[in-house]
């Protein structure tokens, strides 16, 4: 397994970047005048191998200056069928435009889901179907995971993974990885999210693996003995790999030096009326979890 | 119309010219090469003219002419800007060989002259959308951190403009970066910045000769869509030794020549930055830890073998070196070679024949640890073969003919990770090979006094190359054609048309360009670019041609333009053409400009109004965008006075439109994030940007001494306009539901001083 090279190398040529533009560059506040683009359905959720309670969170767009939070969507008819069955969302009774299963469901590596969603999105009286389809990849196997000093620098530990990729039909396999300190999720946001994949690795062996810098001096990412450490690895699918890397990538903006022009993030969500013309953003992914803990000693 | 009517057009005008051979058995031919007296450099573009007529010519790049005329006895008229004219008397019996040395007029010398070549040249030259800027104009316009900088010179003129804040990618006429032919002694160079773009490779005191064609380029030149930009080094001063260089704030640079013997002459010129040297003074650490510098020498030798016979040697070396910390850094650079041969057949056929070798590299090595260590390397080379014939059989046919090969090696990747600890696999993409055999013809004919006509036909047969197989074969016409009115002496139209073609395209992820950028040939799947520009000018001296004066129409009808699916990956991408997206485009505009080409105040005004425009089905809905160039208004003014013998000082001013932006319109939330939904592509812009430089030079020796040495004092952004270099859109911290938009800006106010020496 491996980091994504060429996202690697980019991230050297934004450290770079930063330090040279760093002895010229200043920031400053300013005031921009867009015309608030037409509200777009945002559907965002997954299903996934633990056994909970999974959700859809079904909201509408606003302006990008908007200073209030997503507006939900209410009333919707939320489902998830895969070859086994289909199973129906609720919504939230504290909060609207959240949909979820009940607690006993879990997916299943190797089956495909498709999520249905029914709703009346422009209030024009007819309701418009949607729907999104992903494969749920299988997980990979942890052995171990270890905290240790990172040479490169005396202020971090380097959180190192060893155990298996999962035999996957395409050859390819794609990841994501959240970090649990005492149970409590260190990387929360979608720009705390790291991605990698398995591109140009023969065999299937994680061996001594780094998934994660953790800066000593910031509280945030601060380990004291005693802590547990969890490390979850999601294996994901391409499609939604893609969105995480794109969605990330567009949330911090572009430097003109190493981005190209800005672009809207591609959904997989599709509307069932070809006459449609409601605007769709947001994604709908399954995906596994394999979870190894440790405690850390100094 | 068709390839074999152009083939037939093509045969008939080399049957044209050959006709009007036996007028010549009836003249008798001076030629020759015009020189600068005080330093032996051939003099690009002089003017040479029979007095009390039109009838004259002007030098070659390599300062060749040749005149036909009936016997008899004659006045000839030879002139170059910031030179005395030279009268010489002849009596034409038999063919003369004639080389004129032109004094350095002392008063002009001291003075800036805008443009190097004839007097009425602008107006008389069968030629238009062609800027010269001579290197002592280019020096005087005020530099970023004192580092004059032809290119950012350039972006001064009408109808270019820089890609973004401080860079020295430049577009012509609404057409990317890469569509700019950018030749140093006739070797393309690949990447021409330093330091992430913010300065050009090309040290100005290397430098002889700066033409830019913006439209209406030489059938011996193409490859690219928008623009020829032709650098010409010097020779090498073959009086006496000479030595010139300068200490700036971040770098300093040094220029030595000389005569080797009777017959040759060499230059070597380098500069170094010393930014990194600063770097190590900072309290931050991985700031002192960082490396961070360019460095570049040129090098030129020439032989006179004979009258007829020269040789030239040339090179260029450059590397950037980069380094965040001692962990991870990169460098880059390109190299050049250039080996020519001048020979002249006969007073009427001047040929020049040359090798050619271009080379281009970047590597990024990164050692945070050793199972994470990576590195990647990646790069190209040319190389080729020119013969250039220029036929001169009367005063009326002016013919240039030649064959050039290119070959071309791309190496589009190799990288991953380093020794046997590394978690990190490798990849390495396949080597790839093209090749372009080119001939091409041109003819300029005068039609009496009045009427000048052009034409010409470049042909191209390109060849994509796969383990010595040929796997996409293309042929391509490209005609050019202009013709040029004369009213009188210092009024003219001009109209011109060419067909440009480009075969190898840059694969960037970068509105300003990266040294990092791939190139890739065109295939089966990638159609070459082409471009049919159409112009339209007037142009007008005053004032015993000191002021001049041009308005030019142009429009530019582009097909296949490349453009990239929205977040494409082009770093190490196996499948590269499968992020690639194609479409057309169209540029149109006005460029006016009034220039005082010489004495104690001079610069230019000019003004550019266009619009450029992109359709590609799958971007932008398939609608039309704004192309990243289109600035509808551009406005730069450039002026030099020189307050007194010991005092000058310059400034210029720019103003343009905000480059084209997309902004984000919406937002929907993912992981806590706020994601941006965008405007249609390019539907705002940017705040106008502006900026005024100014700069001071203090003469420090005395007129007429050997030593001459000055202070330059230069501000960048003299009244500290904040313009933006990008635009980033970000979440408070203690309230992630409100999105603000901060500006990111560079370069407020920044002084600078060099010293500056020559002996």
């Amino acid at each position: 397994m491996k980091m994504n090279t060429p996202n690697y190398f980019r991230y050297i040529i934004y450290v770079g970047s930063v330090l040279l533009l760093g002895l010229w560059a200043c920031e400053e506040r300013m005031d921009i005048n867009t015309e608030a683009s037409p509200p777009r359905l945002v559907i965002y959720g997954s299903i996934t191998t633990d056994t909970t309670q999974h959700a859809i969170r079904i909201t509408r767009s606003a302006g990008y200056f908007s200073t209030s939070k997503p507006e939900g969507i209410s009333r919707a008819s939320v489902s998830i069928r895969h070859e086994g069955g289909t199973f129906a969302l609720e919504e939230s009774p504290g909060e609207p435009g959240l949909y979820l299963t009940s607690p006993n469901v879990s997916g299943i590596e190797g089956e495909t889901y498709t999520l249905h969603v029914a709703l009346d999105f422009d209030g024009n009286g007819e309701t418009e179907e949607f729907e999104a389809t992903s494969g749920l990849p299988f997980a990979s196997r942890l052995d171990s995971v270890a905290v240790q000093p990172f040479i490169a620098f005396d202020n971090f530990l380097q959180v190192v993974i060893w155990g298996h990729l999962p035999e996957s039909g395409d050859g390819h396999n794609y990841f994501s990885f959240h970090l649990y300190r005492n149970n409590v999720l260190v990387n929360d946001s979608l720009r705390g999210f790291s991605t990698g994949n398995d591109d140009f690795i023969a065999g299937n062996e994680i061996t001594a693996f780094p998934v994660f810098f953790l800066n000593q001096e910031r509280d945030q990412y601060k380990l004291s003995p005693g802590d547990t450490v969890t490390i979850q690895v999601e294996s994901i699918t391409r499609e939604y790999a893609s969105f995480i890397e794109n969605a990330r990538s567009e949330s911090f903006g572009s430097i003109p030096i190493f981005s190209g022009p800005p672009a809207n993030v591609e959904t997989n969500i599709r509307s069932q009326s070809p006459t449609s013309t409601v605007a769709i953003s947001g994604f709908f992914t399954a995906y596994s979890k394999s979870r190894m803990a440790m405690i850390y000693r100094e | 119309m068709n390839g074999k009517r152009w083939v037939a057009l093509a045969a008939w005008l080399l049957l044209w010219s050959a006709w009007s051979l036996p007028a010549q058995e009836r003249n008798i031919t001076v030629s020759g090469n015009i020189r600068d007296g005080s330093n032996g450099e051939d003099l690009i573009g002089a003017s040479i003219m029979v007095e009390g007529t039109r009838n004259g010519t002007v030098s070659n790049p390599y300062g060749f002419y040749s005149l036909s005329l009936p016997k008899g006895k004659y006045v000839l008229v030879a002139s170059y800007i910031g030179y005395r004219k030279k009268e010489i008397p002849v009596e034409l019996s038999a063919g003369l060989k004639l080389n004129i040395n032109l004094e350095p007029d002392t008063k002009e010398l001291e003075e800036v002259v805008i443009s190097a070549e004839g007097r009425n040249a602008n107006v008389s030259k069968a030629e238009m959308s062609v800027e010269k800027l001579s290197a002592k104009a280019i020096k005087s316009v005020p530099a970023l951190m004192g580092e004059v900088d032809v290119i950012k010179a350039i972006q001064l003129l009408p109808g270019v403009q820089s890609t973004s804040e401080g860079s020295s990618g430049f577009s012509v006429r609404g057409g990317g970066q890469d569509q700019n032919l950018i030749l140093l002694d006739e070797a393309a160079v690949y990447s021409a910045s330093h330091l992430m773009g913010f300065f050009s490779v090309f040290n100005n005191d290397a430098i002889k000769d700066v033409t830019l064609y913006k439209g209406d380029i030489p059938a011996s030149f193409g490859g690219r869509l928008s623009s020829l930009l032709d650098i010409r080094t010097k020779d090498g001063n073959n009086q006496r030794y000479a030595a010139t260089g300068g200490i700036g704030l971040i770098s300093s640079r040094l220029t030595v020549e000389g005569p080797l013997g009777g017959k040759a002459s060499a230059i070597v010129s380098a500069r170094r930055t010393y930014a990194d040297l600063f770097l190590k003074l900072s309290s931050n650490p991985r700031a002192s830890q960082s490396t961070l510098y360019f460095y570049d020498m040129n090098a030129k030798v020439n032989y006179r073998i004979d009258d007829n016979n020269r040789v030239f040697l040339a090179g260029y070396f450059g590397r950037d070196k980069f380094g965040a910390t001692t962990l991870m850094g990169m460098d880059f650079g390109n190299k050049t070679l250039t080996a020519r041969w001048n020979h002249i057949f006969s007073p009427k056929l001047f040929s020049n024949f040359t090798l050619i070798g271009s080379f281009y590299d970047y590597y990024l090595k990164s050692e945070v640890s050793e199972q994470l260590g990576q590195e990647l390397k990646s790069g190209l080379e040319d190389y080729g073969l020119k013969a250039d014939f220029h036929y001169m059989p009367n005063p009326v046919h002016n013919l240039k003919f030649g064959y050039n090969f290119i070959f071309h090696g791309f190496h589009p990747g190799d990288g991953g990770g380093i020794g046997q600890d590394a978690v990190v696999g490798r990849i390495s993409l396949p080597k790839e090979y093209a090749m372009e055999n080119v001939l091409y013809i041109a003819n300029e004919t005068n039609l009496g006094d009045k009427l000048k006509l052009k034409y010409g036909l470049r042909y191209t047969g390109f060849e994509n190359l796969d383990n010595g197989s040929v796997t996409y074969h293309r042929q391509q016409l490209d005609p050019r054609a202009g013709a040029t009115f004369l009213f009188n002496d210092v009024h003219s139209v001009k109209a011109s048309y060419s067909r440009t073609t480009q075969f190898i395209q840059l694969a960037s992820n970068s509105t300003s360009g990266s040294p990092l950028d791939l190139w890739f040939q065109a295939s089966e799947s990638v159609k070459p670019q082409k471009c049919d520009q159409f112009g339209l000018g007037y142009f007008r001296n005053f004032a015993a041609n000191e002021y001049e004066l041009s308005a030019e129409l142009y429009y530019k009808d582009m097909k296949d333009v490349v453009d990239f699916k929205d977040h494409a990956q082009l770093m190490l991408n196996e499948d590269l053409e499968q992020e690639l997206r194609f479409g057309r485009g169209y540029s149109y505009g006005l460029e006016l400009m009034l220039r005082k080409t010489s004495g104690a105040f001079n610069g230019w005004v000019s003004y550019t109004l266009s619009k450029s425009m992109r359709q590609i089905n799958e971007i932008n809905g398939g609608d039309w965008y704004k192309s990243p160039y289109d600035r509808p208004h551009n406005i730069s003014a450039v002026a030099s006075y020189e307050l007194s013998p010991k005092w000058s000082v310059s400034a210029n001013w720019v103003y343009a439109n905000g480059a084209p932006v997309t902004y984000p319109t919406g937002r929907f939330q993912v992981e806590g994030n706020y994601v941006p939904i965008y405007s249609g592509r390019n539907e705002y812009r940017y705040p106008a940007y502006h900026r005024l430089d100014l700069s001071g030079t203090w003469k420090l020796s005395a007129p007429g001494s050997r030593f001459k040495h000055e202070l330059n004092f230069s501000l960048y952004n003299a009244y500290g306009r904040k313009n933006a270099w990008t635009i980033l859109f970000r979440q408070e911290e203690d309230n992630p539901d409100v999105s603000y938009a901060e500006k990111v800006y560079l370069f407020t106010f920044v002084p600078s001083i060099t010293w500056n020496f020559s002996f």
